[in-house]
């Protein structure tokens, strides 16, 4: 056997196996642009429209081709930092809000201010101010909510109450107006032995939408505003959250929640419940509509917002506007990439995005609605508290451990009193 | 006889045990990789109502497998092939010479098992960007080939060290030398034939890890040279995730693993055989 | 038996005669991990040291991240989670293992290829599968809970993955169910070169299973156990993946591993320089372990060599 000889050949061959093949893409063209696009776009219909948006831009500019790759939230979030701190790094990319996401990227001026184009290009009337806040840091990326653009969302996102029609009409149940209506309502189905809500806590983050809706209905925007952007006064020591910790608490007694909800997770076992009628309600975010029609279609299911104390004042919801646009600071092409931008988040993009069954932040004709169908309450939903000002917000983006602090209150390992000292400390400590 | 029978019994009782344990899941992921979402909380044993391929074409085309197959072969190959050379050859020096340094140079080369990827990951991409090699497959390639030998090099010198010794002897006496450069090296003549079943593992455990190496391909990796892993994460949306197409998916990436052990552990039992008339 | 397996110590001399050689056998693989593994891994030394966002230029701190970690009391819960894992990664898979391998290996039944497969599986299924199908083993309407019911267990049944006192225990069995696979294969792979004159020797004498397994298995397997328990100890420490796709660390932090902090500090909160301090504790306790391990090891093969 000549194996010693034969070896370094081996190893020779294995490297250069690997080296024959290309060490980067194709190069293109010199006159040729092309513009980097990272996107969130994971499914299908999701796809399928962005993909038209982007041969439509390259129809409208003959020269330049898109370069488009997908991630999931996290790991666009992981990769962005480093990725856009590098030349090759993306023109245009989706980003995730928050102190983490996008202010830790401006903070490093990694993200072009966008304030000249949204004047350009009229994205101001998108949506509400209060919405846009979502989208912007000051300069120096330390203070959250103020201060220059850097993004622009085309998708909604609200959290509301999902309900099957056919329960409420068996039991005789209307949609509850005031908060009592809704603990009637849901003693009610307990007697007929139907859970009422829907629920399982253990991917953690489910959990923080159950405390969100309470807590909404105790708080002013002007205090979780304060909480969330770190604002002078900004607290998590308050009445209202005491008291939301205390309903929470009494509704995991009552037994409103299914059983075992500390086991389950969100995707199979508390989605599944739900279709199939396991429970009445799943108090979860607009991002499922498409998914429960597939399943059900558009008429089993209704949507409402959670009420309030008091009839006709709405409760603030958490919700706000799904990832934003924004353009890489060291881009070559930052005219192309605001047009570009234009593009997919504007009216065009709203069409497209409707049509597959997901919630544009932009206005919509309401003539594209049929009342009755799940589409419709949520879009009313969402028309109704955009309208009041009531547009609360994901509560991890400024406390990102919340979500283990509301398990333990779930869970009766910490009291009331404990769960809002713990989530302060942290506040203070980060 | 009556014991005979009575051991060849509690083995089997014990060993269908644990394969039914072993495999239960397996069959469940499977069962469900066939089913509707409105299925889900029936059960994991029942039978699907309708058996849906469609959630497979579903998967290959929602996690764009067709693309990055090619990249994990690409990947997974050299680093295969390159690792457990060198693991051979390092694991023959530190299983069967005693060299100064020895016991504090292995630990070096441990080391590699010990730091958490999380941390060391960013890093590695500055270094691979100062490099050149970023958005490449080397990016992918040397690092992996650096960790497999890492675990390679522990494993190949436990393998040696087991080797009988007077084996080396007999054959250093019949003209066979320890050269590295040298054709009538022992390591080829006597011990290779002898290493079948430690490198066959060693072989499927390095294609294993790499096959579903995930995070390093996600951060160094760029987009243009994802593997499998990094595709079937694309099947994870924002709030939720298709379940049984995500099990069929994951149905579609572990199948060339169960291939390459099935191929490798045959060779096993051949290894054993012929490890028993040589030695 | 003993000479046959080892050699004694004066004729094992003989590939010792120019010990410069080894160097050559190691240097292409060195080569590779020096540039590629060890020095990322130096970097973090270094980057403990400083305050850094992992983009922008790190900036010199001393010790600070290391006073902060030693009153991190989320760093020192995580890593006790880390330390009760290592029962269920490292101590139970062995012993299965050396259980399975004992039984597989030295009789000729049918259908061994099935049970060395099917054996297999746990360890080949991605990370996300297994999240997927034990999340539902474990739920309080899965098949674990219905079995108690049916055997009147009915008080026993919970959610196992949610439960405080229960979901460390739930996680670490499912730890048990994938690492011992690793572990059968090097053991397996280890009883092949045990020479079956060994073996022959001990039916003769009449040795049952147990006696077979004591005196001819167990002693020639040191090595491979040796990698076992140090890859699977490095694993239990290590972990991330298998309980991040089970609990998320919860319910509240009590399967929380150090892993996951390191993550969140270098991902979501840009403390590289913290995370690196973190994950520099913990390699120093893995390299302690191990090099302990080795020693106790060497000491071992020493005497045995002398006898």
């Amino acid at each position: 056997m000549k194996l010693p000889r034969l070896l370094p050949i081996l190893l020779v061959v294995a490297l250069v196996s690997a080296g024959a093949l290309p060490l980067s893409s194709p190069a293109v063209a010199q006159e040729q642009i092309t513009l980097v696009v990272w996107d969130n776009w994971t499914r299908d219909a999701e796809q399928e429209m962005i993909e038209i948006l982007n041969d439509e831009f390259e129809a409208a500019h003959p020269g330049v081709t898109i370069k488009r790759a997908t991630y999931a939230t996290d790991d666009l979030t992981n990769i962005l930092p480093l990725e856009l701190s590098s030349d090759s790094g993306p023109d245009v990319t989706m980003i995730n809000q928050g102190y983490s996401g996008m202010g830790a990227l401006v903070e490093a001026g990694l993200l072009l201010p966008l304030n000249d184009y949204a004047d350009k290009y009229g994205w101001w009337d998108r949506y509400a101010m209060g919405l846009h806040s979502r989208n912007s840091f000051s300069a120096d990326g330390k203070q959250f909510g103020v201060g220059n653009l850097y993004g622009v969302s085309n998708t909604a996102e609200v959290v509301g109450v999902y309900y099957h029609r056919s329960i409420f009409e068996e039991q005789g149940l209307e949609i509850p107006k005031t908060l009592a209506e809704m603990e009637a309502l849901m003693d009610k189905l307990l007697e007929a032995g139907i859970t009422p809500i829907v629920f399982g806590s253990l991917d953690g983050w489910p959990a923080i939408h159950e405390f969100s809706v309470l807590q909404g209905v105790y708080i002013t925007l002007e205090e979780l505003d304060a909480f969330m952007y770190r604002l002078e006064n900004g607290t998590f020591d308050t009445e209202a959250n005491l008291k939301a910790a205390q309903k929470l608490v009494e509704w995991v007694d009552k037994g409103y929640f299914s059983p075992g909800f500390a086991g389950m997770d969100y995707d199979g076992a508390t989605f599944g419940a739900f279709l199939n009628q396991e429970g009445a309600m799943w108090i979860t975010g607009n991002w499922m509509t498409g998914s429960i029609i597939e399943e059900l279609g558009d008429e089993a299911v209704g949507f409402f917002a959670f009420p309030s104390e008091q009839e006709g004042v709405p409760a603030i919801v958490p919700g706000g506007v799904g990832l934003a646009y924004g353009i890489r600071a060291g881009t070559k092409y930052p005219d192309l990439a605001a047009e570009y931008i234009d593009l997919v988040t504007g009216p065009r993009a709203a069409e497209l995005l409707f049509e597959r069954g997901f919630f544009p932040a932009t206005a919509l004709d309401p003539a594209l609605l049929t009342p009755g169908t799940l589409t419709a309450d949520v879009f009313d939903v969402w028309q109704a508290v955009n309208k009041a000002n009531a547009v609360g917000h994901w509560l991890d983006w400024t406390a990102p451990n919340i979500a283990a602090n509301i398990q333990e209150l779930m869970g009766k390992q910490v009291t009331p009193e404990e769960f809002v000292a713990d989530v302060e400390a942290e506040y203070r400590g980060g | 006889m009556r014991v005979k029978r009575r051991q060849q019994a509690f083995t089997y009782g014990v060993l269908i045990f644990f394969l039914l344990i072993a495999i239960m899941p397996f069959v469940g992921n499977i069962l469900t990789s066939f089913k509707a979402k409105t299925e889900l909380s029936r059960g994991l044993f029942t039978l699907p109502e309708q058996w849906r391929t469609q959630n497979y074409v579903n998967a290959w085309e929602g996690a764009r497998f067709n693309d990055f197959f090619v990249n994990s072969v690409i990947v997974v190959v050299p680093v295969v092939v390159v690792s457990t050379l060198c693991s051979l050859l390092s694991g023959y020096a530190f299983g069967l010479i005693s060299f100064p340094g020895e016991r504090l140079l292995l630990l070096v080369i441990v080391l590699g098992l010990m730091a958490p990827t999380e941390a060391v990951i960013i890093p590695l991409w500055h270094l691979m960007d100062r490099l050149g090699l970023r958005d490449s497959y080397w990016a992918l390639i040397l690092p992996q080939i650096g960790l497999s030998f890492s675990f390679g090099t522990f494993w190949m010198r436990a393998h040696f060290k087991n080797m009988p010794r007077d084996l080396i002897d007999a054959a250093v006496v019949d003209g066979c030398n320890t050269s590295p450069f040298s054709p009538r090296n022992v390591l080829w003549k006597i011990l290779l034939p002898l290493s079948g079943p430690a490198l066959m593992s060693l072989v499927v455990l390095v294609f294993m890890w790499t096959w579903n190496e995930f995070f390093l391909v996600l951060v160094v990796g760029g987009t243009d040279y994802r593997t499998l892993p990094v595709g079937l994460a694309l099947l994870r949306g924002r709030y939720s995730a298709d379940v049984p197409v995500m099990a069929a998916a994951s149905t579609i990436v572990s199948l060339p693993v169960i291939v390459i052990y099935l191929l490798f552990q045959r060779s096993f039992i051949r290894g054993m055989i012929s490890g028993a008339v040589k030695a | 038996m003993k000479t046959l397996l080892r050699g004694d110590a004066v004729s094992a001399r003989r590939p010792y005669e120019r010990p410069y050689q080894a160097y050559l056998y190691i240097l292409p693989g060195f080569v590779i991990y020096l540039v590629f593994v060890l020095w990322p891994i130096v970097s973090t030394v270094r980057y403990s040291l400083t305050e850094w966002t992992g983009f922008t230029t790190p900036r010199y701190v001393g010790l600070a991240n290391y006073e902060r970690l030693a009153k991190d009391e989320f760093f020192w819960n995580a890593l006790g989670n880390n330390a009760f894992f290592v029962l269920f990664y490292t101590i139970l898979p062995i012993l299965v293992a050396l259980l399975l391998t004992s039984l597989m290996t030295r009789r000729h039944l049918r259908g061994m290829t099935i049970f060395r497969v099917g054996l297999f599986v746990p360890q080949v299924m991605s990370a996300v599968v297994v999240g997927i199908i034990w999340r539902w083993m474990f739920d309080y309407r899965g098949p674990l809970n219905s079995f108690l019911r049916e055997i009147g267990l009915t008080e026993l049944a919970r959610p196992w993955l949610g439960d405080f006192t229960w979901a460390p225990y739930a996680a670490g069995l499912v730890g048990t169910w994938v690492e011992y696979g690793l572990c059968m294969v090097l053991f397996i792979a280890g009883v092949q070169s045990i020479s079956d004159e060994l073996y022959d020797a001990a039916r003769v004498d009449g040795a049952n299973l147990w006696h077979e397994f004591r005196h001819v298995t167990l002693p020639g397997l040191q090595q491979q156990l040796l990698v076992a328990f140090v890859v699977t100890f490095i694993a239990a420490l290590r972990v991330f993946d298998l309980v991040f796709v089970l609990t998320r660390g919860g319910p509240g932090r009590e399967t929380q591993v150090v892993s996951m902090l390191i993550y969140e500090r270098a991902f979501e909160y840009h403390e590289v320089g913290y995370g690196a301090a973190m994950a520099l504790v913990m390699t120093v306790l893995i390299v302690s372990v191990s090099a302990i391990t080795f020693y106790v090891q060497s000491r071992r093969e020493e005497r045995e060599n002398a006898r």
